[in-house]
């Protein structure tokens, strides 16, 4: 998967957690406002009915001392009211504390210990006896009846320690609540905040890294890019300009009938010509490098090996030179052909004309063998060698490094590292004491 | 001027150089380094001691700023006079080249006939 695909599911997932902690801590938050608002208008409710189990008492008072009907009418009335509002939020409380939502401990005391649910049933049918009988019988009737002591005996006792209790109880359970409320939210708080650091780790790392490595690989292509065209415009002007100044000389030596100096200052031409030649071929095979698109093939290396001598055999040197090719077992390679062939031409020929006149048997060893899934092709000579202050420099754009054998674009062994990496393999530059060797390596499949 | 000294890496540059300088002026005795850094070594046997340095710039090795670097720092004798010889116009060359006050003349190749005399008046200048 490329890296931008990647950081690309990274960020679709990482929104999306966010959208769902922030969506989900936007609900709770809803329902924990209504639950409150209930909580409330619960709390308000149960305080009403300590109130008004007092007052339906001290109505049921003043009615036994009333004198008259007319004066007892009165409190009658507000009585009424007083009990019809108790039993409707009598209705409200015992629905409320039959529900799934409230504590277990306020159900227990609704309906089993100390079961208030019954006492304030009582109480209520006791006062609406009361109320009837006074309807049905007149005042007198219940004067100092059984009702009214009941009612005061009812609303002294513990009524109202448990009515007291009961809103107790709510106000309770509504801290308790809040304080579960709290706990959640700092939970949210903490997700989003390993949320964020995810995303950091993620997300936002891996891009800066790779901003950073981008524009490192940026500032180094452009300072290729500035090297290569100052360096392509002296290369490609300097053997002409030579030419040129060369043709001059030449008309001179002829002028003067100096056959041979005039040979020789052709020969210079030529070589200078040739030059410039070569560096062409190379910045086209560069750029065909860079913008042709070429398949896959099978490749049999030793063959590959054979046809890079042949084309190489028209150079001066060759004849001095031994060269021999060992191939150890090796299968077919799948690869873009025109990568490994440039390469193995371009360290042949570099390995050629950098030979070593004086040696008694200079030498090329050509060795193919396997390691580790990669095709190995060895390519060790006892020429002249690199001076050691050059070995970093190896593979950089126009580096030559042999002022006496005075040819060759510099571009060769920079090319041959872009064919490599090209071919998902590389080129390693081993010194020796004596001579160099070059080991290209190409994965197998 | 009886001794120069070419610094130049290009053989046919080279060639060009002494056959120009044979030609037109047989008495002056051209020495030839193929870098910077053997320029250095000549100079610093004390066998050779020119009136005149021609020197490139794009050089393997050691190029001409190079040269012009190590030679102005290290030497306590007389730095002779230097005519850059290069086929780069670039103006940074150009600047970096006369920065240093042996620097006197800054040329394009190729070295031709009519440069001789060019280079006499430099040096004829230059030694007053």
């Amino acid at each position: 998967m490329t890296f931008e695909k990647k950081l690309h599911i990274r960020y679709v997932i990482a929104l999306l957690l966010i959208a769902l902690v922030l969506s989900f801590t936007y609900f709770f938050m809803i329902f924990q406002i209504k639950h409150n608002e209930n909580d409330g208008y619960i709390i308000n409710i149960s305080g009403m009915q300590r109130m008004l189990s007092q007052r339906i008492a001290l109505l049921a008072y003043e009615v036994n001392m009333s004198d008259t009907t007319d004066e007892a009418e009165g409190y009658i009335q507000n009585m009424r009211k007083a009990l019809s509002t108790m039993t409707d939020n009598h209705r409200e409380l015992t629905q409320d504390a039959s529900k799934d939502t409230r504590d277990e401990a306020i159900r227990r005391f609704y309906y089993v210990e100390p079961n208030i649910n019954n006492q304030i049933i009582e109480y209520i049918n006791i006062s609406t006896a009361f109320l009837n009988k006074y309807e049905a019988l007149g005042l007198e009737a219940v004067r100092n009846s059984d009702e009214v002591k009941s009612i005061a005996n009812i609303a002294q006792s513990d009524l109202l320690n448990h009515l007291n209790s009961a809103v107790s109880l709510y106000q309770q359970e509504n801290k308790a609540s809040i304080e579960q409320f709290k706990v959640m939210e700092r939970n949210f708080y903490i997700l989003g905040l390993a949320l964020l650091l995810l995303e950091i780790i993620f997300i936002f790392y891996p891009m800066v890294k790779n901003i950073v490595i981008n524009t490192r690989k940026l500032k180094t292509a452009n300072n290729e890019l500035t090297e290569f065209s100052y360096r392509i415009s002296h290369d490609l002007r300097a053997p002409i300009v030579s030419s040129l100044g060369l043709v001059d000389v030449t008309k001179m030596f002829i002028e003067q009938d100096n056959k041979d100096e005039a040979y020789e200052a052709l020969d210079h031409m030529k070589l200078a010509l040739v030059r410039l030649e070569e560096l062409i071929d190379d910045v086209i095979n560069l750029t065909k490098m860079k913008s042709v698109m070429i398949e896959k093939q099978d490749v049999d290396v030793s063959n590959m090996i054979d046809h890079a001598l042949e084309k190489l055999s028209f150079m001066v040197n060759v004849k001095e030179i031994d060269i021999s090719t060992q191939i150890e077992g090796i299968e077919k390679l799948h690869i873009k052909p025109l990568f490994l062939k440039q390469s193995i031409e371009n360290i042949l020929s570099n390995a050629i004309k950098y030979y070593d006149p004086k040696k008694s048997n200079p030498n090329i060893r050509i060795r193919v063998y396997k390691e580790n899934n990669y095709c190995k092709i060895s390519i060790k000579d006892n020429g002249i060698g690199f001076p050691k202050d050059y070995y970093d420099k190896v593979f950089g754009m126009f580096k030559r490094f042999h002022p006496d054998v005075s040819f060759g674009s510099g571009l060769g062994l920079y090319l041959v590292k872009q064919n490599m990496e090209e071919l998902g393999g590389e080129i390693l530059f081993i010194p020796h004491d004596v001579g160099t060797e070059f080991i290209l390596s190409v994965p197998i499949r | 001027m009886k001794t120069i000294l070419i610094i130049e890496d290009n053989l046919a540059d080279q060639f060009l150089g002494k056959a120009i300088f044979n030609s037109k002026r047989p008495d002056v005795t051209v020495h030839i380094a193929s870098d910077g850094q053997e320029a250095l070594e000549l100079l610093n046997e004390g066998n050779i001691s020119p009136d005149l340095i021609l020197l490139d710039i794009n050089m393997p090795r050691m190029n001409g700023h190079e040269f012009l670097k190590e030679y102005s720092e290290d030497n306590k004798r007389e730095i002779p006079v230097v005519v850059m010889l290069t086929s780069s116009d670039q103006e940074q060359d150009k600047e970096q080249s006369f920065a240093y006050k042996c620097v006197k003349e800054y040329l394009q190749k190729p070295i031709k006939f009519e440069t001789i005399e060019r280079l006499e008046q430099v040096v004829a200048k230059s030694y007053g």
